[in-house]
């Protein structure tokens, strides 16, 4: 079977019994979703890093302590406990969250790849940057539920359950976070 | 039938959120209505853009909790 059909219960399950493997492809599945969510609360990549890396240590501490509820979904779980780490991150430094070099651009990424790599993903980068900038510019609550049903990937009751809203609050949310996206995009004359 | 049409369902809709026979009263809805396929377009169109801006974490990010979970498995695993 391959790895990406297993479902992540029976990873879960393979890895609380000693097989290392299965959270490789566990984190790998869901990884772009986590760090994707982290990255849009905390606006900085390497806050970004370290959180997303204590959000799986806990992860491995929790599993392996047999504190994981079954019935609990893997990845809801894990957006969670990342979501309590940036919370508890802000609480001790007393900040709200800054945008430190404002791209989350690693330029030592660049200098890995050919001229010809280095120029395309330049080019996506920009892209990626420009989308990034106006949905760091929506309001709070809309910026929430966009990452996480866009990005994270949860379903509108998992938003609610999650955030305390009701369903029909996360839905109207999404309408004027998408709405006043393609707004912005045309104002200012944005071709993506 | 395009007034059962709201805007959240139009949202449930773009995200997969929906049964088939709901999906298919969208789709028929969309075709009647044109006001109704030019917010669809507008909302599809933004959620198209958000593709393009997703994260992802370095590899050594992913090595190093590998090794963390390698480093503390339980004795019985390791052997």
């Amino acid at each position: 079977m391959q790895p990406q059909s297993v479902s992540d219960k029976k990873l879960v399950k393979q890895y609380m019994s000693g097989n290392e493997s299965s959270l490789q492809v566990l984190i790998n599945r869901h990884k772009d979703k986590v760090f994707t969510s982290i990255m849009f609360t905390v606006k900085d990549t390497y806050l970004a890093e370290d959180i997303f890396q204590d959000t799986f240590v806990k992860v491995v501490d929790t599993l392996r302590a047999g504190r994981y509820r079954e019935e609990d979904k893997f990845l809801p779980w894990v957006l969670r406990i990342a979501h309590n780490l940036c919370i508890d991150h802000f609480r001790r430094g007393k900040r709200m969250p800054m945008v430190t070099t404002g791209d989350g651009f690693d330029i030592f990424d660049v200098l890995k790849f050919s001229d010809t790599n280095a120029q395309e993903k330049m080019i996506h980068e920009q892209t990626a940057e420009r989308v990034r900038t106006l949905v760091n510019s929506l309001p709070e609550e809309q910026k929430q539920v966009l990452v996480l049903r866009h990005y994270s990937d949860m379903s509108f009751k998992e938003i609610s359950d999650m955030t305390g809203v009701s369903i029909n609050t996360a839905l109207g949310r999404m309408r004027y976070a998408l709405i006043n996206l393609r707004k912005m995009m045309v104002e200012k004359n944005i071709t993506i | 039938m395009t007034k059962t049409i709201t805007q959240d369902n139009l949202i449930r809709y773009i995200y997969n959120e929906i049964s088939l026979e709901e999906a298919s009263l969208i789709d028929e809805a969309i075709k009647a209505d044109w006001a109704l396929k030019e917010l669809y377009e507008q909302l599809l169109e933004g959620k198209t853009q958000l593709d393009k801006a997703a994260f992802s974490p370095k590899k050594i990010v992913i090595d190093t909790i590998l090794a963390y979970s390698k480093d503390t498995a339980p004795m019985e695993h390791t052997l």
